[in-house]
């Protein structure tokens, strides 16, 4: 999840021009929050 | 792996690795509310509350609460909507939602995509619980507007995998006769309009609600299927499991009835925590059976957090642990009222959902009722006006020997009654307002 989080924030800084990564990427990184509320959250428990 | 959970590792994780849980989350959402809203900020600061000062539970409680009436004040000043309590830039808002204004002047709630997002996640774990599964077609007979109400429980249906039909415009009728035409599974409604739906299907259009395809339905918004008369009746006319939930604009969907009706509501422990104090003494009660007011913080929310928010929603801990397995605490019979709805009628506490669990619970009675208090010089007077059903004018006198009997045991108080024509009350379809109290227009 960590590594799909870095990858997220990766393809949003190169996408400052290009509306329609940016907001798509913005949109996956939301989800990959739910992953984290899901699962990293709590890993080390 | 076990599929009745939404999330296995989380809703059955022990309950000491839960509260650390909660603890890390606070401290990570006090400190994004401290750093990013000038509202939050100068609050923490006034009480001299730092983020590195959050190190345990006590900690939290000397946390300064949030009121419904200061995010009306802050969203009175400028930067114009949301005044200076946006932690986000406002660009980055993509969902406008607002309060009902049921006590006083709305408050608007602005959401990004990640808390839209989370709104939907919230409700997968109430729908999984309740035994939504993807192959349920949900049936969803809500006015789409800027209420919240079930709009996120539409995106949690479709996130969870169901077919969602979203009943917004249609009328009544259009909307029994998609139902029928669908074969829906499920349905989300307000447990008052759950009940005038299936008025309407029998008196009005001839079809038996038990005929229907819908097994279960979530109820939100109104205190019913928590009451033990309205969830049966309810569960009687529509042949169909109920499900209770409780949620608030400003707060999320924080609570749920599980599958194996447990006579109370989870509190949603991995996304929100959950205080209840005291409403005398202002202690945090963390012993089962007493009654206390909530304080809630939602632990993932980003744009208006919402921080140990003072929900006036009066709640208690249930002792036993649920035969679902979960760890999520159970609270007591669901949300029993509100501190600002309890009111004293001749010098008796007075909740009005008693009422309600009494006029629901008596064959022959309609679903309908009111109950007007008021004062002549200094004695408080309270009145219920109900509706007798069709078939039971001949048993008028049982029915109100039965209402009288079962007022007095439940509420202690004597009532000037009077019976109505079936259909002569008013009907409502969200937030009821059968509770008149007259006085504090005085």
């Amino acid at each position: 999840v960590l590594s799909l989080k870095e990858a997220a924030k990766d393809i949003k800084s190169l996408s400052n021009d290009f509306p329609a990564v940016q907001r798509n990427i913005s949109r996956i990184m939301a989800s990959i929050k739910m992953l984290e509320i899901n699962t990293a959250d709590f890993e080390k428990y | 792996m076990n599929n009745q959970y939404w999330n296995p590792v989380l809703e059955t994780l022990e309950r000491e690795k839960l509260r650390a849980l909660q603890l890390r989350k606070f401290k990570r959402i006090f400190k994004w509310a401290y750093e990013n809203s000038k509202f939050h900020r100068s609050l923490y600061d006034a009480a001299g509350v730092k983020p590195e000062d959050i190190q345990s539970f006590e900690d939290i409680h000397a946390v300064p609460k949030v009121e419904k009436s200061m995010m009306r004040d802050i969203q009175r000043k400028t930067p114009f909507p949301y005044g200076d309590a946006l932690c986000v830039p406002l660009e980055e808002v993509t969902e406008f939602r607002q309060t009902s204004g049921t006590t006083g002047q709305p408050v608007y709630q602005p959401d990004t995509w990640q808390d839209w997002e989370w709104w939907a996640e919230c409700w997968c774990f109430i729908l999984w619980a309740q035994g939504y599964r993807p192959t349920d077609r949900v049936f969803i007979p809500f006015g789409y507007n800027v209420f919240v109400a079930f709009w996120a429980g539409h995106y949690g249906a479709e996130k969870l995998g169901c077919e969602v039909v979203p009943g917004g415009v249609l009328d009544t009728k259009a909307r029994i006769l998609k139902i029928q035409e669908l074969r829906t599974t499920a349905m989300m409604a307000t447990p008052t309009y759950v009940l005038g739906m299936a008025d309407t299907a029998r008196n009005k259009m001839g079809i038996d609600p038990k005929s229907l395809t819908v097994n279960k339905i979530t109820c939100a918004g109104e205190p019913g299927a928590g009451i033990p008369t309205t969830k049966k009746r309810i569960e009687e006319t529509w042949g169909a499991k109920v499900f209770d939930h409780a949620g608030a604009t400003e707060i999320g969907a924080w609570s749920f009835e599980c599958a194996d009706q447990p006579h109370g509501m989870h509190v949603n422990e991995g996304l929100f925590l959950v205080e209840i104090e005291d409403l005398d003494t202002g202690k945090i009660i963390e012993e089962p059976g007493k009654r206390g007011k909530m304080i809630i913080t939602a632990l993932d929310r980003q744009a208006q957090p919402c921080v140990r928010f003072d929900s006036k929603d009066i709640i208690e801990w249930d002792k036993s642990p649920c035969s679902c397995g979960r760890t999520f605490r159970l609270i007591k019979g669901g949300v029993v009222g509100r501190s600002d709805d309890i009111t004293k009628v001749k010098g008796v506490l007075l909740a009005p959902s008693a009422i309600e669990e009494v006029v629901r619970g008596i064959d022959g009675l309609g679903d309908e009722f009111e109950v007007l208090v008021d004062k002549v010089g200094d004695v408080d007077r309270i009145a219920l006006k109900v509706e007798l059903m069709p078939n039971s004018e001949t048993r008028r006198e049982e029915i109100e020997a039965r209402l009288v009997d079962q007022l007095r045991i439940k509420t202690n108080l004597r009532y000037n009654l009077s019976f109505h024509d079936y259909e002569a009350l008013p009907r409502y379809e969200v937030k009821a307002k059968r509770f008149k109290d007259l006085r504090k227009s005085h």
